[in-house]
């Protein structure tokens, strides 16, 4: 399975899926200009994994999705939103896959919106709160 | 009335460069730094969708004649941040734009989440400018109606002008 790696930049997170390494993390800023060519990337990817997890002979789960945004745009809300659709259609089908959303001690806004994308994908989220230094509490 | 200078004022063209750097300008600003972290999210989250709404919704005036440029401003007056900004749209969109700003601002926290999330588990169309959530967001993060004003100019165009006063946040 490719693994899908993207450059943070000021205006779009950093992605690393890495099947062999067992990462699979999307961190920083999204308000890509091309929002949905750049995450129908990560969507297709994901399809592509899914489909690779159903035939895998050998990989192992669990498969833990860290989602550390800083910010997000409205635009790029519909699109994480429906990554995590995905992933819940993934544990739907028995794999073994969870979400991390990532937050600040204090964006009480980014705790919110995470619980609202969880209840609308119906799949639950571990939170991981951060301190000021970035790491978690 | 209390007013401190010093969050963002600009006029020119917007692009994504240009909106990089104006955030970069907005988050050094002397002004936003010191209002609150929560806060302060809250007004680049609505700067954001403001200048992205200027590079998806401008008219694209070909003329010369209307010489008026984007603009956006973020001042704090008393104990709320206000964001302003302004550009051409094409007449035709003004009275969609203005029928979405009054939906909104008819609705109560309830009815607007309620909005918004019908509104972002729609399928995604082809050519569609934004998620259309842009506006409900505004409202939601400020706590207030959207104001706006609208100037009819000829050539079939409008001035369009938002005003949206954020709410400090107090843990």
């Amino acid at each position: 399975m490719r693994k899908l790696i993207v450059n943070r930049t000021s205006n779009s997170p950093g992605v690393y899926f890495d099947p062999d390494n067992n990462r699979f993390e999307i961190s920083g800023e999204s308000r890509p200009p091309n929002v949905p060519a750049f995450y129908d990337e990560i969507i297709g990817w994901l399809n592509d994994f899914s489909s690779y997890l159903s035939g895998s002979r050998g990989y192992k789960g669990p498969v833990e999705f860290n989602l550390d945004f800083n910010y997000f745009n409205s635009s790029s809300a519909k699109y994480i939103l429906d990554f995590c659709k995905q992933v819940a259609s993934l544990r739907a089908k028995g794999e073994n896959a969870t979400i991390k959303w990532h937050y600040e001690a204090d964006d009480v806004d980014m705790l919110e919106v995470g619980r609202e994308i969880s209840r609308m994908a119906r799949l639950p989220f571990e939170y991981v709160r951060k301190g000021f230094d970035g790491t978690p509490e | 009335m209390t007013e401190s200078p010093g969050f963002l004022n600009y006029t020119g063209p917007v692009d994504y460069n240009r909106i990089d750097l104006l955030l970069n300008d907005l988050k050094e600003s002397p002004g936003f730094m010191t209002i609150n972290k929560v806060t302060g999210r809250r007004v680049y989250a609505i700067v954001v969708e403001c200048l992205e709404n200027i590079i998806k919704y401008s008219a694209k005036e070909s003329t010369g004649k209307l010489n008026i440029e984007p603009a956006i401003s973020v001042i704090k007056r008393n104990n709320k941040i206000i964001i302003k900004s302004g550009n051409f749209v094409d007449a035709y969109r003004t009275d969609k734009i203005i029928q979405k700003i009054d939906e909104i601002n008819s609705l109560d926290n309830d009815a607007l989440d309620l909005m918004f999330e019908k509104q972002i588990n729609k399928t995604n169309e082809k050519n569609d400018n934004g998620a259309g959530l842009g506006l409900i967001m505004m409202k939601l993060k400020s706590g207030n109606k959207i104001a706006f004003n609208v100037i009819r100019l000829k050539e079939g165009y409008s001035y369009l002008e938002l005003t949206i006063s954020v709410n400090e946040y107090l843990p």
